[in-house]
């Protein structure tokens, strides 16, 4: 190495002194940036865990939430986000996935684009407009409830699914998808058996992406699914769920709530890191497996 | 010549990508169970004739063919082809392997339930049947059901082969299918290809002229958009009779 | 084909090639030579010098299996196709019917030396006359090949008639005098052997012909041109 930089230096001393000057300094100012960001992310954790560990017990994950003063747990919004999220999920995933097949595979090139840019506007709305617009069109007339919430948090993930979808078909190779028509398998076979498999990965990534973004979701929530002290299985009633707990506990006078509001926004960063985790997992083994 | 050895015959055809020419009056017969290779430089409309025979440029709206080929005395360029069965009786291979991704059972399953409702049974001993073909059986039979993305290049192709010889085609179209493979595995499928001839007419598209040599009873030689020559083989490449082939052949381009 | 071929996209492969021809031609000259040099011992009788000319075989041989490695090399690692391969395997052939040709010169010349002296009553000049021819027609083979004139390969093929009348006379010429002096028998039959060795040169020089025309035109010439049909054809050598 020593020698190499000799003989580099012999061509153009000068210049091969500046190029190793411009090229520290670019690498300090890089490692610095991310110095800073790091610094942000691990604080907010770290605040997190300080704050929400000590809340964390066997005794707040099976006990409901309790009226001021007496001791209380987060099993009822920890089950409610879990469901709502779920059925969410269920709502966005086919939907989502037909729309993103759409995308890719529609010949009218001007109508695709039309939806493409309605899907990119829809992932930057602000979520609590979501929430007004399921808030008018269902909660107005059949009143609050966990449906309605589910449905808020579709919308919202219906364009992430949908883009990624669209995104990993896209990335199959043409001639995967020749090959499936030049076995005289029609259009839809071919879409659904020979691309869409050979786009999984993809697909799966958006997916878990789509459920972390909605699961931390409070504000579609606030005018849908409103919330609810006591359990109820009946999703056409309101539920309550963790960030929506985390929405009032955090604001009360309560010492006990607030500390209970900490370990809802642990549990809740732990679910959505335990998801990115799955996710990173599942391509990486994929990726193996096809090796 | 009778009329049984000419399997595809193709009559002024003509082929464009939006306002690019990119075929012009092409005429010539494919013969039955020979194989027949199309060479020449890159963009001189080889690939182009190959995809038209199963009608593969239909996927994309702005190419369009004029003309005829006649295939078992019908016009294949028709519009109102029925696609999928002419793609049954015409099949294609690439030069990307282009393995599913499913284990390599279903990848041959695939295409024999587009035309039957078979037991599995007979799906197993079809697959057996088209993997031997290929030589492919004994080192793959104990992973049927592993992915099929897991095989090696040269296994991936020869298992493309088997997955389209499932579905029983008539002619088979090879898109430079060995460019990507080592000699090895090149040399295998030049065997199958040779094996095949017996029962399928085979159309090659290669940029290897020892390939086209060594496999290749009828040689076509194209240049930018045009038929130059076509020829046996053994001719071609001894004997061309066009000056534009004389110079390809023998690496005097520019 | 006279129009010269565009050159070789590997100007590496042009240079072999190039360097194949420049080794075919060097055999020519070196059996031209050869040649021209035994006719004028034999005009002049001075029959000392003559096994200096049978060594220059040696060289002769070397080239011939230069030209054939260096052939199959060109073979192996270009995969010629068309003219090019025409031309390679015909170097290879060719080059052997030099050899050949080489071979046949030295053994005239060696029995040239075993003679010792010729006879000033025996006339040279059937021999002189048909081994001028013999050069000649070498001389205008390596002008058709340069030149790719196809015209005048096929005259060449067909002057071979005129060397296999000239064997016919000296042959005749040569039998009548061992009939008619015993004591020249032994001189006379070395001689016949030389003759018969022109004419075998001819014969080669038909092959060299034949090979380049097809080199040119990728058409081979008729399998049969009439030779001298009422001579046995003692094989080859001398």
């Amino acid at each position: 190495m020593a020698h190499l930089h000799n003989k580099l230096q012999g061509r153009s001393p000068h210049l091969m002194r500046w190029r190793f000057i411009k090229n520290h300094c670019m690498t300090v100012f890089a490692f610095f940036t991310i110095l800073i960001m790091l610094c942000i992310l691990i604080s907010i954790l770290a605040t997190l865990i300080i704050n929400g560990l000590s809340g964390l017990s066997l005794f707040t994950l099976t006990h409901m939430t309790a009226p001021q003063g007496l001791p209380g747990g987060l099993l009822n919004p920890i089950l409610g986000s879990l469901i709502q999220v779920g059925l969410a999920t269920l709502i966005a995933i086919p939907l989502g996935i037909m729309g993103g097949i759409f995308l890719a595979e529609c010949s009218n090139k001007k109508l695709s684009a039309v939806i493409r840019f309605i899907a990119d506007m829809m992932m930057s709305v602000p979520s609590i407009l979501i929430g007004l617009f399921v808030y008018i069109l269902l909660v107005m007339t059949f009143g609050y409830s966990a449906f309605a919430g589910s449905c808020s948090l579709a919308v919202l993930a219906l364009p992430v699914i949908a883009r990624t979808t669209e995104e990993a078909l896209n990335m199959v190779p043409s001639a995967i998808h020749e090959a499936g028509f030049a076995l005289g398998a029609p259009k839809w076979k071919v879409i659904l058996w020979v691309c869409l498999p050979a786009a999984r990965g993809g697909v799966i990534t958006g997916i878990l992406l789509a459920i972390s973004r909605i699961a931390g979701e409070t504000a579609p929530l606030l005018f849908t699914s409103l919330g609810n002290s006591d359990w109820s299985w009946n999703i056409f009633k309101p539920m309550a769920s963790l960030p929506l707990t985390i929405y009032q506990y955090a604001d009360s006078a309560d010492d006990t709530w607030i500390q209970l509001a900490w370990t809802a926004a642990l549990v809740i960063t732990i679910f959505v890191l335990c998801l990115n985790l799955i996710a990173r997992i599942y391509v990486d083994r994929r990726r193996k497996k096809d090796q | 010549m009778t009329a049984n050895d000419v399997a595809i015959s193709i009559k002024k055809v003509d082929f464009y990508y939006g306002a690019y020419h990119a075929l012009r009056d092409i005429n010539f017969d494919i013969h039955a169970k020979k194989v027949t290779a199309m060479i020449g430089p890159s963009g001189c409309g080889k690939s182009t004739l190959l995809r038209m025979l199963n009608r593969m440029y239909d996927l994309y709206p702005n190419q369009q063919a004029k003309g005829e080929v006649l295939f078992d005395g019908v016009n294949i360029l028709d519009k109102d082809i029925d696609l999928n069965i002419l793609r049954s009786r015409v099949g294609m291979v690439f030069q990307k392997t282009t393995p599913f991704s499913m284990s390599i059972y279903e990848n041959i399953a695939f295409g024999i339930k587009l035309y039957e409702r078979p037991s599995s049974a007979r799906i197993q001993e079809k697959i057996e049947k088209v993997l031997r073909q290929v030589a492919l059986w004994d080192e793959v039979k104990d992973r049927l059901h592993r992915s099929a993305l897991g095989l090696s290049g040269g296994q991936q192709q020869r298992l493309c082969i088997a997955r389209a010889l499932a579905v029983e085609p008539e002619v088979l179209l090879l898109d430079e299918p060995t460019s990507a493979l080592d000699p090895v595995s090149t040399a295998k499928i030049e065997e199958l290809l040779d094996i095949l001839k017996e029962n399928h007419t085979i159309v090659l598209v290669t940029h290897n002229l020892q390939q086209a040599a060594r496999c290749a009873d009828k040689v076509a030689f194209f240049y930018s958009g045009e038929l130059v020559e076509m020829n046996d083989a053994a001719i071609l490449f001894t004997k061309p009779s066009q000056a534009k082939t004389h110079d390809y052949i023998t690496g005097r381009f520019g | 084909m006279k129009e010269k071929l565009p050159e070789h996209t590997i100007s590496r492969y042009e240079q072999e090639l190039e360097q194949l021809r420049s080794m075919i031609l060097r055999m020519f000259g070196m059996v031209e030579n050869q040649l021209a040099q035994t006719l004028v011992v034999l005009k002049e009788r001075k029959v000392d010098t003559a096994y200096e000319i049978a060594l220059q075989d040696i060289e002769v041989d070397a080239y011939e299996r230069m030209i054939s490695a260096f052939s199959i090399q060109i073979l192996a690692l270009r995969s010629p196709m068309a003219i090019d391969l025409r031309e390679i395997v015909s170097a290879f052939k060719v080059s052997v019917d030099l050899e050949r040709i080489g071979d046949l010169i030295a053994g005239t010349c060696r029995r040239i030396v075993q003679i010792k002296t010729i006879p000033e009553s025996v006339s040279l000049s059937g021999l002189l006359t048909m081994g001028r021819q013999v050069q000649e027609n070498l001389r205008q083979v390596v002008i058709a090949i340069t030149q790719q004139d196809q015209k005048m390969m096929l005259h060449l093929w067909n002057a071979d008639n005129l060397i296999d009348d000239l064997y016919l006379s000296v042959f005749t010429e040569l039998t009548d005098l061992m009939a008619k002096e015993p004591q020249y028998i032994l001189v006379c039959s070395h001689l016949l052997f030389m003759v018969k060795n022109l004419e075998r040169i001819g014969d080669h020089i038909t092959n060299i012909v034949e090979n380049y025309y097809y080199v040119f035109t990728g058409d081979t010439l008729p399998y049969q041109r009439v030779g001298p049909v009422d001579v046995i054809e003692d094989d080859k050598d001398a």
